[in-house]
Formats: structure tokens, C-alpha cells, sequence
């Protein structure tokens, strides 16, 4: 899942560093990403970093978010209820509607997500989340262009 | 002399507690951040076993639900969709 040797096309700009997340965005492009630094994300700081993106989505006129997860080895299902009953449906509001996810290389992860997701589709049927364009990219310039 | 060893005693006294306040300021510096980290790997344990639990509960599902289909499927009670 995790292939980032080629040397990437588009410049990262750097916006805000947390303590387990860092928020960037792509020169030129109304693409934003976030990249977890550790293994996990405390629900604080995963609501403080997806604040700051918020803003970042208003005043940059956003349209795509990379979320790269690929140092993440633990899942809270919590912070993802949130992540898409709320946030994302106030992201939606704001224009920002495609998303693109870069899993770590570790199934039982990669399955959870896949569990969770579903557990709050099923839950939640008619967020805006189901009509979000998400798909799942292999490298931060794949995801760009994709 | 009395007045005078009731100021030292006094200053001596006000001396103790700023140095009690300095080294209660320093322990809370010190275990602030200690206290922090803990409650986050509290936090991402709970997670991480709330995931695994989610994982096996799904595969108990996924296994429940071969094993109806195997039942159907020995009945001769099954259609299949193609």
C-alpha cells in the first residue's frame, strides 16, 4: 500500500505541525494533507488538527484532502464517528468533496477501518459521506493526480 | 535581639516557601507532560483493543454466516444468484 521512492512532482507547502499529525498543502492545487507523525492520534488532537484543516478548507478553497495514514497502527472508532458525522459534513458544506486515504501496510488495520466505515454507513445512511468521491491511493503524488 | 531574631525566622520562613512553590512548580513542569502521555497511551490501548474487537466480532459474523450458508447449501434448500 505504502510506495512513496519516486521523487514527488508537486511542492508541499508546510501549514501546521501537531504533536501526532502535520497539515500541508499542494502549491497551485486546492489539495491539502494530512499526515500522521505517530502511531496513534489521540482524539483531542485529532479534533485540533481537523479544526485547523477546516480553516485551511475556508480560506485556501480546498476541494481534495490526502489523509495519509501510513504511521497509524491503531484505529479509534470514535474519532472516525466524528470524523464523518461532523466534520465531514460540515467540510461538504464547504466545497470540500473528494478525499483520498493512504493506508499503512497492516491488515488487521486496513480491515478495521473497512468494519468501521461501514458500521457508521449503516448507522448514518443518509450523510453527505455517501456522496463523497473517496478512494483509496498508494503514494502522496498519487493521490494528487488521482 | 529578640525583634531582630523574629525578622530572621521570618525571612527564613518566607525563604522555605518560595523554595516549597519553586520545587512544586517544577515537580507539576515535570509530571504535566508524564501525565499527558500516560493518559494518551491509556487512550490508544482502549483503541487499540476496541479495534481488535471489532476485527474478531466481524470474523464471528463473517463465520456464523458460512456457516448458514453451508447449512443451506447441504439442505439442497439454496438458489444460487447466477
Amino acid at each position: 500500500m505504502s510506495n512513496e521512492t519516486k521523487p514527488m512532482d508537486d511542492n508541499l507547502v508546510n501549514h501546521y505541525n501537531g504533536t501526532h499529525a502535520k497539515i500541508s498543502f499542494v502549491e497551485g492545487k486546492p489539495v491539502a494533507v494530512v499526515e500522521a507523525t505517530s502511531s496513534y492520534i489521540p482524539i483531542e488532537e485529532f479534533k485540533k488538527i481537523f479544526n485547523e484543516i477546516g480553516k485551511l478548507v475556508g480560506s485556501k478553497n480546498i476541494t481534495k484532502l490526502i489523509f495519509d495514514k501510513r504511521k497509524l497502527t491503531v484505529f479509534h472508532q470514535p474519532s472516525m464517528e466524528w470524523y464523518f458525522t461532523e466534520w465531514k459534513e460540515d467540510m461538504w458544506n464547504k466545497g470540500l468533496k473528494t478525499h483520498r486515504k493512504i493506508l499503512p501496510d497492516n491488515k488487521v488495520f486496513q480491515q478495521s477501518v473497512k468494519i468501521g466505515r461501514e458500521k457508521i454507513k449503516e448507522e448514518n445512511p443518509n450523510l453527505k459521506f455517501n456522496q463523497m468521491d473517496i478512494q483509496y491511493s498508494d503514494s502522496v503524488q498519487d493521490a494528487i493526480d488521482n | 535581639m529578640a525583634k531582630s531574631t523574629v525578622e530572621d525566622l521570618k525571612l527564613e520562613l518566607e525563604k522555605s516557601n518560595n523554595e516549597i512553590q519553586l520545587l512544586k512548580t517544577k515537580y507539576e513542569d515535570q509530571v504535566g507532560p508524564l501525565k499527558e502521555e500516560v493518559s494518551y497511551l491509556k487512550e490508544q490501548l482502549m483503541a487499540q483493543q476496541d479495534m481488535l474487537k471489532m476485527a474478531v466480532d466481524y470474523a464471528d459474523k463473517l463465520g456464523k454466516e458460512l456457516k448458514g450458508l453451508k447449512k443451506r447449501i447441504d439442505s439442497g434448500n439454496f438458489q444460487s444468484i447466477h
